[in-house]
């Protein structure tokens, strides 16, 4: 679990430095540099990344952790798709992984409990 | 014919060097504005390899939010003299070393950065002349500006070529002396013929009824001297209309004599109540005889325009062989998506030509055409008769926007008059052809072209009414126009939904190719991808264009063009995108393809334009194949 939770993060992260990188150009054009949807993705990252980092911190209420991994997974979905859209399609796969590893993680914390 | 004039520049083109087609010495490759390239290296087997030989920066750019205004790049590199040429939108020259990119000279015109005629400031590069002499300003190059000045320089030195007008510049406003709202804005390159440079000029025909009337200029290369002056405005109309001008650019058969001007439609744009009357060479393509400037033959192919139909690229010759006849033929792309197929010596239709009865016009004053031509074959471009259905998804995310609008607004077919209530306008007044106009294959008379099909809106404003509206100025192409001294302003909008999304179904644009020899349509596929806040469409909506195509000897198409900023390499054969690359902007210009050192290059001027998205560029990139 905690593996998959930190294999989720990594490609949070990895999304985050990502779109970030599409966003702001620093590398140069990126196609999609300082537009509106390159920001969306951005900031889609940075919720994606926030919520798994908090799952991760501490223990949560099981109503507050569904809640909020049902929210990591519309950022992190709806990331992916506008990445391929913004033909960012490394972004794309990031958030598909983090979104896996993070549904994986969830679903492996409940099983134990399911069998008790 | 003179000798000196036009034979012996010929018989230096006609020169080996000349047959390999190792230069790109003019705005489209060549006087027969094919497009076509000889080179062979660029196949469909090895253009996926092509790498950047290096790219190099201007430094002439704005996107208007400062004192400069935007600018509008659309400038073919010219390869001539073993050096690359290009005139930039703050009206310099930069000759650059075709292998390296690195700067050999820079001129500055000194011209004033305002936007006299244009939305923007605007180029599209420079002309060269050689005399086949040796010597300082043997060969020149030429460059336009905005405020209509024509600069000759020295092509190694890039020095004023004092024996040109006064001292290398040549004042052209000096020729603007009827109905001069505006100055005759220089922005397309002169065609070089010989020795004598071919001239014509841009305005603002939506700003106003009564303009300078539009005329073919024939200027001495050397001295500067004005050989001849023709005119395309009736010159009992000159009080009451203006325009039918040339802004882009032309064609030449030196062989025949001939120069075949592109006019465009005559002012103001979208109201012709005043000028009624007829206008033979309006909205046409004419044969100018380039010895005398007499008009040989002239075809319209809109008439009574009120569309702003502007013929808008110069037509492409082509050899077409029919019942074992060589028919020496020119191809006109129209903004209308009509392709016009004639004998370059008569003017005649190879094709039928179709006169269908147009529906009549609702507004003050106005007199519609009741007919108009309409080529069939070829097939028109991108569906270019049939306005497109609405589109299901942009219609959801509008709530029956869009489905609303189409009840509401005119559309009686193509031709359909703007009026008062609004009037769907397809294809709209970017055109489904542009400046970039098509390329032609001569070895087998086969056809390329990209079209765009955008849906625009227009509409009437009563003169009072608009007055009230206290709106600025906004352009040709979209937003508010004056028209001044007609009864009416003009809103022009593309077609959209409150998301900004196409109300009309895709695709937005298309590639597409024509066996010339027989009319037939070999292929039409979307072309590019469009691009709405930084998300781009489906490959298969493909793009709005702006830009023209090149086609190689290898089988290889070269293109800009599309909103997405990348520029292309397709199978001529299937149109199958073969390789792309990521620009800094839309690369709204044609490129030039040459061969330098052995080494063959592509060379795309990346400027963009607000037709198609809000980004402005000033990059040069030059692609080649590995060693």
């Amino acid at each position: 679990m905690r593996i998959l939770d930190l294999a989720a993060l990594l490609f949070a992260v990895i999304g985050l430095v990502l779109a970030a990188t599409a966003y702001f150009g620093p590398l140069g054009n990126t196609g999609v540099d300082g537009s509106i949807g390159a920001l969306l993705a951005l900031i889609g990252t940075v919720a994606a990344t926030a919520g798994i980092v908090v799952t991760m911190l501490r223990p949560l209420p099981h109503r507050v952790r569904s809640l909020l991994t049902a929210l990591v997974v519309l950022a992190a979905g709806l990331t992916a798709l506008a990445a391929y859209f913004l033909m960012q399609f490394a972004l794309a796969v990031a958030m598909v992984l983090a979104l896996l590893g993070h549904v994986l993680a969830r679903s492996l914390d409940q099983s134990p409990r399911r069998a008790a | 014919m003179r000798f000196d004039r036009y034979v012996l520049p010929l018989l230096v083109l006609a020169s080996p060097a000349f047959a390999q087609q190792a230069e790109w010495t003019a705005f489209h490759g060549d006087l027969a504005s094919t497009k076509f390239s000889k080179a062979e290296s660029f196949t469909p087997e090895t253009v996926g390899d092509l790498e950047r030989a290096w790219a190099y920066h201007t430094g002439d750019v704005s996107d208007g939010s400062g004192d400069v205004p935007e600018t509008v790049w659309s400038a073919t590199p010219v390869y001539a003299n073993r050096t690359l040429y290009l005139g930039t939108p703050f009206y310099r020259i930069v000759a650059l070393d075709p292998a390296t990119g690195a700067e050999r000279w820079s001129y500055d015109s000194g011209s004033r950065l305002e936007a006299l005629t244009q939305p923007a400031l605007k180029n599209r590069g420079v002309a060269y002349w050689e005399s086949g002499l040796e010597g300082v300003c043997e060969k020149r190059v030429f460059l336009g500006t905005m405020d209509a000045e024509l600069h000759a320089v020295d092509a190694d030195t890039g020095q004023r070529c004092a024996d040109f007008a006064d001292g290398g510049v040549l004042n052209v406003n000096q020729w603007n002396e009827v109905n001069d709202v505006f100055p005759f804005s220089l922005l397309q390159p002169p065609l070089v013929v010989g020795d004598t440079l071919l001239l014509g000029w841009a305005g603002k025909d939506w700003a106003y009824s009564v303009a300078p009337p539009g005329n073919l200029m024939a200027i001495d290369a050397r001295s500067g001297e004005l050989l001849w002056d023709t005119g395309f405005v009736p010159e009992e109309m000159i009080p009451r209309t203006g325009t039918a001008n040339i802004w882009t650019a032309m064609t030449a058969d030196a062989e025949l004599g001939l120069v075949f001007a592109p006019v465009s439609s005559p002012s103001p744009n979208y109201w012709g109540g005043e000028r009624t009357d007829p206008m033979p060479h309006a909205t046409s393509v004419s044969a100018i005889d380039i010895a005398t400037g007499e008009i040989v033959w002239s075809f319209q192919h809109v008439r009574h325009d009120i569309w702003d139909y502007d013929t808008p690229s110069a037509p492409s010759l082509v050899d077409i062989e029919r019942d074992g006849e060589t028919i020496p033929a020119l191809v006109q792309a129209t903004k209308q998506g009509f392709l016009f197929v004639l004998d370059r010596r008569t003017g005649e239709p190879l094709f039928p030509i179709e006169d269908r009865p147009t529906p009549p016009s609702t507004a003050q004053g106005e007199v519609a055409a009741p007919t108009q031509p309409f080529a069939i074959t070829p097939p028109p471009l991108g569906g270019a008769l049939e306005l497109p259905d609405v589109w299901t998804l942009a219609d959801i995310v509008s709530f029956g926007q869009c489905s609303r609008d189409r009840d509401k607004y005119v559309y009686d077919g193509i031709f359909t008059p703007p009026s008062e209530q609004g009037t769907l306008f397809f294809p709209g007044t970017a055109g489904a052809t542009n400046w970039g106009g098509v390329a032609i294959d001569p070895r087998n008379a086969t056809l390329y072209v990209n079209a765009s099909r955008i849906v625009q809106l227009i509409r009437l404003i009563p003169r009072e009414e608009y007055d009230q509206l206290g709106s600025a100025e906004s352009g040709n192409e979209e937003g508010y126009s004056p028209q001044e001294g007609a009864p009416y302003g003009i809103y022009l909008t593309d077609w959209s939904n409150w998301a900004g999304m196409p109300c009309w179904e895709p695709p937005f644009g298309t590639f597409s190719a024509y066996d010339l020899a027989t009319g037939e349509r070999l292929y039409e596929t979307p072309f590019g991808r469009g691009q709405l806040e930084g998300f781009y469409g489906l490959r298969s909506w493909g793009s709005p264009t702006l830009g023209g195509p090149v086609v190689t000897a290898g089988g290889v198409i070269f293109i800009g063009a599309s909103v997405d900023s990348r520029v292309r390499a397709l199978n001529a054969a299937t149109g199958e995108e073969l390789w792309s690359d990521l620009v800094n902007a839309p690369a709204v210009s044609i490129p030039a393809v040459f061969t330098h050192d052995g080494i063959d290059y592509v060379v795309f001027a990346v400027g963009g334009n607000s037709i198609l998205k809000p980004e402005v560029s000033d990059q040069v990139v030059t692609y080649r194949l590995p060693d």
